[in-house]
């Protein structure tokens, strides 16, 4: 089955909430997340797929299973990943027990044990005011929009790309990040505020620095 | 057409020096930050307060001070205004100008600080929040995920270890009074 995603087209480049990137789900009838059911439909026709959202902690067997999902139904190779929550996100959450229902024109069907359970996960982190970034592996993004993804100044990207090795390329006058180098970037970032900031729990613990506040003085709040 | 990249929905918040102590709070952002949940940006000018009031203070020695600002800013790094710029009637205190640089330059969702009272409510489209309230409204309705995380820090602690219940009452002591009584023990 060869399917082309469309679902999504309306939504890129914008800021997406879970609300407001549910509302445009819905009003496609692509999606009614809180009844968990996901139509998928064949080629030739617009194709609502595949919506899935993980933990903002990314596990990676996740990752790697939705890679293979979705190879399994787009024959390329995808990336889904959720940046993390949306401020202010109230939603509902998906109730224990949900299940999801896949129909093609009107007909179940049975999905890859590994992506139901992904597809439910996502629901309810959904649900808990994650968001989500889809896009294909081998999309080439813009030093600005990897700046945004990252979470930092244009400047600073640079930097950091130089830094750790990251492979730019470059279109015509322009330079481009491969989004799946983006992502290796944003896990030894991730590595790298782990430990620093293990460093100073470290040196906290080590100065006594957690046992100051019991009376809730704090020497920074104006009186 | 290949799909291209979503923004990133995260909101950027600027902590405010007051938030930076004691360790508990501090933890709570840098650790949620990690987490993705927003972006957070700490002001150079932040840090450097927060060392020069830790060693006024005597809280810790000098020496320490300095480390706790250099590990601090290994996390995240910190983030200068470009050029000074006027507080305006953003707020009466001059010492607190330079977060009012801050907001002017990098627009953040939010200004985080336990001293919402010497802001104006909204400096340009900048929110000023507690961290209580924005933790609060970050969490509303998702209480499980916030506990989860809280979880997640306590265990972090090993010298000595902290359970849940006891950073939760560290919270509670700091203004963050909202979350359940019913947490279980780490």
């Amino acid at each position: 089955m060869a399917t082309t995603w469309t679902a999504f087209q309306p939504s890129l480049g914008m800021k997406a909430s879970p609300k407001k990137f549910g509302k445009e789900l819905s009003a496609m009838g692509s999606i009614s997340r809180w009844s968990a059911r996901f139509y998928l439909t064949p080629t030739a026709t617009v194709v609502s797929w595949p919506l899935l959202l993980l933990g903002h902690y990314r596990p990676m067997f996740s990752i790697l299973a939705i890679f293979d999902s979705c190879d399994y139904y787009l024959g390329m190779s995808t990336s889904i990943v959720v940046q993390g929550s949306s401020a202010l996100a109230k939603e509902r959450p998906v109730a224990p027990g949900s299940q999801l229902r896949i129909e093609v024109d009107g007909n179940p069907q049975k999905l890859p044990e590994n992506l139901e359970r992904l597809l439910l996960q996502a629901l309810a982190d959904y649900a808990a005011g994650q968001t989500l970034t889809l896009t294909s592996d081998s999309a080439l993004v813009t030093t600005q929009q990897a700046a945004d993804f990252i979470g930092v100044s244009r400047p600073t990207l640079i930097k950091l790309l130089v830094e750790h090795q990251t492979p730019l390329l470059t279109t015509g006058k322009h330079r481009r990040i491969r989004f799946s180098d983006l992502l290796v970037l944003e896990d030894q970032l991730r590595d790298q505020r782990e430990v620093a900031f293990k460093e100073l729990i470290d040196v906290s613990e080590s100065a006594g620095l957690y046992g100051l506040t019991d009376d809730g003085s704090n020497p920074l709040v104006k009186g | 057409m290949a799909p291209t990249l979503l923004s990133k929905a995260s909101p950027t918040i600027i902590l405010d020096t007051n938030l930076l102590f004691p360790a508990s709070t501090r933890d709570l952002f840098v650790h949620l930050a990690i987490g993705g949940f927003f972006r957070l940006l700490i002001p150079k000018v932040a840090l450097e307060e927060l060392r020069r009031t830790l060693q006024a203070s005597g809280v810790i020695s000098e020496e320490n001070a300095k480390l706790i600002e250099q590990k601090l800013e290994a996390v995240f790094g910190s983030v200068r205004a470009p050029s000074w710029q006027e507080a305006g009637s953003y707020t009466p205190d001059q010492n607190d100008r330079f977060l009012v640089e801050c907001v002017r330059s990098f627009r953040p969702e939010f200004l985080v600080t336990r001293n919402t009272k010497d802001f104006a409510p909204l400096i340009l489209d900048t929110r000023v929040i507690s961290g209580t309230a924005f933790l609060k409204d970050l969490f509303s309705d998702n209480q499980e995920t916030f506990m989860r995380e809280i979880s997640a820090i306590a265990s972090r602690y090993q010298n000595p270890k902290v359970s849940v219940q006891r950073y939760i009452a560290a919270l509670k002591v700091q203004g963050v009074d909202w979350l359940e009584q019913d947490s279980s023990e780490n």
